[in-house]
């Protein structure tokens, strides 16, 4: 928050001295200044809690970990734990320098896996529910509900139909 | 055709007849049993001792925590902090009573609350405590005691620390180098209720403009208080002296608890 504050003053600041010269570069190195030691702190912050989320694409999924001040968390140890074996990681690996870590569920094991990613001494975890179809999983639900709907009439007018051939 | 129709009537009503009986007559399993093992853990930093921020090597002799009503619950779909307050539990297990344990005892690694015998099987995968001022004991009247020593070129200091900040903790599954809280038919799991106290006196192994460090008190605003090589200071007198600190260690407060290395949502009750 603190961080934001500063860039929107920097930016205030370099806006308002439009025109005049002198000044300007003054400020606009001292601008430059303010935004060379915000970005060198985004650099060095280390928040301490680190939040996943996670992207379906295709039978891949992509996972991302980031501290609460939104940056990446590179490097970090990543264990996935499939849910008939809660205690044991079925894959383990690290995030890249984007705080991405992609993998492959095996699909013959549905249910809630999970995802715990951790660099020190704090970490995070992510439940991701996993049927045995990924194309089921991509499609939102009330596409797939209105799909269901569509071919639950067509069957049943067809049934009626046949039946009232049948009744003549 | 009408025969065909009554058959078909009578069909379906007997059908429905039949699920009706063995939907009522039906008896819910019981879920097998095992015991859960309710824990608190100050880790390393408490058992082995660390340099603050402000490069005091801290050595703790005790330290007393005291948690009330600590809950492990069974979630599915697993409790996550982002989501809230709200809690939906399959199943809730509670270890009742106000307990107090020492953190840098021998047996710490972590140190056991208590067991809940016959708890139904199942991951426990979120849990809350509420750090409560103990009722007698060495930590009376407080939530947490420190004890121990602070040195620093050459400067010793003995500090016994107190605080009555009454908290409440919620967090959702154990992080760490193991899953915890899974509870088999007939087997034992443990929950921990974890404290990071590098996140109150900061850590000097860690650079000085790292957030934790940046956030922490550092143990300088408590030798302050210091004479003759002795400070004892309860967080009232912090509030009164030192009213900057005091509003620090408030806010360090609230991420003081942890499960694991997972973070916890808290609020002062």
């Amino acid at each position: 928050m603190s961080v934001r504050g500063i860039a929107w003053r920097a930016s205030a600041n370099s806006s308002y001295l439009n025109g005049v010269t002198p000044v300007k570069k003054k400020r606009s190195a001292l601008t430059a200044v303010l935004i060379l030691f915000i970005f060198f702190c985004a650099l060095g912050a280390h928040a301490h809690s680190i939040e996943l989320t996670y992207r379906r694409d295709g039978k891949d999924i992509e996972i991302t970990a980031r501290y609460d001040t939104g940056t990446p968390v590179g490097g970090a140890v990543t264990d996935v734990f499939a849910p008939d074996d809660p205690a044991v990681p079925r894959l383990q690996g690290e995030t890249d320098s984007n705080g991405v870590y992609v993998f492959t569920p095996d699909r013959s094991r549905p249910g809630q896996w999970m995802v715990r990613v951790r660099q020190d001494g704090h970490g995070g975890m992510v439940y991701i529910p996993v049927g045995r179809w990924a194309l089921f999983e991509t499609i939102p639900p009330m596409h797939a509900l209105a799909a269901l709907a569509t071919a639950f009439f067509l069957v049943a007018s067809l049934w009626l139909n046949r039946l009232s051939s049948k009744l003549k | 055709m009408q025969l065909r129709l009554r058959r078909f009537t009578i069909t379906v009503l007997l059908l429905f007849l039949l699920l009706s009986v063995t939907g009522c007559t039906r008896t819910t399993p019981q879920p097998a049993a095992g015991k859960l093992t309710f824990t608190a853990n100050g880790e390393e930093f408490i058992r082995e001792g660390f340099v603050s921020k402000d490069g005091w090597e801290l050595a703790f002799t005790n330290v007393y925590v005291s948690l009330a009503d600590m809950t492990a619950y069974v979630t599915n779909p697993a409790y996550d902090t982002a989501q809230g307050w709200d809690i939906k539990a399959a199943e809730k297990v509670t270890l009742s009573g106000t307990i107090t344990v020492d953190l840098a005892g021998e047996d710490a690694d972590p140190a056991v609350l208590g067991t809940v015998e016959n708890v139904p099987a199942g991951h426990y995968n979120a849990a809350s405590w509420t750090l409560a001022r103990a009722e007698n004991g060495p930590a009376a009247g407080y939530v947490l005691v420190l004890r121990g020593t602070a040195s620093r070129g050459g400067e010793e200091i003995q500090f016994t620390l107190r605080f009555d900040e009454e908290t409440f903790y919620q967090g959702g599954e154990y992080i760490g180098d193991e899953r915890k809280g899974i509870v088999s038919a007939g087997g034992s799991a443990d929950v921990e209720a974890t404290f990071h106290f590098d996140h109150l006196f900061g850590d000097g192994e860690k650079d000085p403009g790292d957030e934790l460090n940046t956030g922490a008190l550092g143990f300088d605003p408590f030798a302050a208080f210091a004479r003759n090589g002795a400070v004892e200071l309860t967080s009232a007198d912090l509030k009164e002296r030192d009213p900057v600190a005091y509003q620090q260690l408030v806010k360090i407060w609230l991420h003081l608890g942890h499960v694991g290395e997972g973070h916890c949502l808290a609020r002062f009750r």
